[in-house]
């Protein structure tokens, strides 16, 4: 008989255990927004050069090729608000030939739009990385 | 690019280090003969030229109308007679310009098969050649064809017919690429193997045909730098090249055959930004063996002790010259 009650208390806990992991991993696959890493730091900071950069090369491809709006370096920032992401995330799927992203990196632009970009989606070794507006419409982009 | 495992051990990276110290103490200017792409007799790009074409359908480009060499500082010219067409005794050629004075004089039948180097230009400039024949006098100067540095210049001397063909000559520019300060870089042969990997790449034709390829920088006892480069070893499709690499491998080169700013069909519907993370992807970053990535326009060597958040900042940058020199170039104020 005790044998028995320690069994049921050990299925209890396990079941219990199984069901908190289980609504994490769900809450986990349903964010949008990729966190903050190593990964996103460099984007940034990759960012944040093209936007105060004085090199004329570099001028041009930020305004005239990759259309990345120019903003301070301080409102250069990454998105964790989960309704813009799951917009950004919709956009992808409006593009032409779009898809629709699990998760992805969303960087706020001030108040001029969001650079997001997507590190599971390659064609070979590149990567491509989206300027949207404030109305989640295209505007820019770069691969690399 | 695609990694694929290799073999790595610590005495291969002692080795190699000391192999690249010692490179980078006794790199030398070298002198330099591969064929830079895209600069033409009076240094059009091949831009120029088509636009060049575009304005004047009917005719030849540059052809008729090139009577001078540009010449930066520091270049020496190797002159050779091709063949003549002349009666002087002596016929004389001179050449005008940055290098000046006689290039070849004496009977016209014994010039073909002269050689002669000439200079080096103290300054930028251009230079032109006539010929002279000892009665009839100095012709206009020579029109010249040929592209980068090898050229061809026609010449007549003052008897008064138009052929152009009275001394004909070859004009190598003989030219000298500063050091670029990077040991692989620097290795007397890796500016015609980049060269050649730039046209296996095929960077010059339409971006749907281009391919990336790669080759290994390996070591090699019976070069005096140690070191020879592997070409070509590696082919791979528009977007990525599978590598490889064991214990001889001192570097890997891949090429990343697009220019900037152009609608690549590895990165469509966005154009290609060469410099993007440092200039590579993550997997580049990640090949051990001393990576490099190259362009029509620049090289990029991947340091993998450089923290993946700095990546963006990656000070190894080398411009590629119009004559396949390569410069290394620092853009960013706190290096």
């Amino acid at each position: 008989m005790t044998i028995v009650l320690i069994r049921s208390w050990r299925i209890a806990v396990f079941a219990f255990a199984v069901s908190i992991i289980g609504t994490k991993a769900a809450a986990q696959a349903s964010l949008r927004c990729r966190p903050a890493d190593n990964y996103s730091a460099n984007m940034i900071s990759n960012i944040q050069w093209y936007d105060t950069t004085t090199n004329a090369q570099a001028i041009y491809k930020r305004d005239s090729v990759m259309h990345l709006p120019v903003v301070n370096a301080g409102q250069v920032t990454l998105v964790t608000d989960e309704r813009i992401c799951t917009k950004v995330v919709d956009a992808y799927t409006a593009l032409p030939n779009g898809y629709t992203p699990a998760n992805l990196y969303v960087i706020k632009m001030g108040t001029k739009g969001y650079v997001s970009h997507d590190p599971s989606r390659k064609v070979g070794e590149f990567t491509v990385f989206f300027v949207f507006n404030t109305k989640y419409v295209r505007t820019g982009g770069w691969g690399g | 690019m695609v990694l694929r495992k290799g073999m790595l051990s610590g005495l291969v990276v002692l080795s190699l280090s000391s192999v690249l110290s010692s490179c980078d103490q006794t790199t030398s200017t070298v002198p330099e003969t591969a064929s830079p792409r895209r600069v033409s007799a009076s240094g059009m790009t091949s831009a120029d030229s088509v636009a060049f074409v575009a304005e004047f359908p009917g005719g030849s480009p540059a052809l008729a109308t090139v009577t001078t060499i540009s010449l930066e500082a520091g270049d020496s010219i190797l002159v050779s007679v091709q063949s003549t067409d002349c009666s002087g005794n002596p016929e004389t050629v001179n050449v005008y310009g940055v290098i000046s004075g006689v290039v070849v004089s004496g009977s016209c039948l014994t010039l073909p098969g002269t050689t002669v180097q000439l200079g080096p230009a103290a300054v930028a400039g251009t230079v032109s050649f006539r010929a002279t024949h000892q009665s009839y006098g100095q012709g206009p100067s020579g029109q010249v064809s040929g592209s980068f540095p090898y050229f061809t210049v026609g010449m007549n001397d003052g008897y008064g017919d138009t052929d152009y063909n009275d001394v004909i000559i070859s004009v190598q520019v003989i030219f000298h690429c500063a050091p670029s300060g990077d040991a692989i870089l620097d290795l007397p042969d890796f500016r015609s193997r980049y060269d050649s990997l730039m046209k296996i790449s095929k960077v010059d034709s339409a971006v749907g045909r281009r391919q990336e390829w790669g080759m290994r920088v390996v070591l090699d006892p019976n070069s005096p730098s140690g070191m020879s480069v592997n070409w070509p070893e590696f082919q791979g499709g528009p977007c990525g090249v599978e590598l490889s690499w064991d214990n001889s491998t001192i570097a890997l080169i891949h090429s990343h055959p697009y220019f900037d700013n152009e609608l690549s069909p590895c990165t469509a519907p966005v154009p290609y930004i060469s410099d993007w993370n440092g200039g590579g992807s993550p997997e580049d970053w990640a090949v051990p063996k001393r990576p490099y990535s190259a362009t029509p326009q620049w090289i990029f060597r991947f340091d993998p002790a450089v923290a993946e958040r700095d990546r963006w900042k990656n000070k190894w940058r080398y411009q590629v010259t119009s004559r396949d020199c390569f410069v290394r170039n620092s853009i960013f104020p706190f290096e």
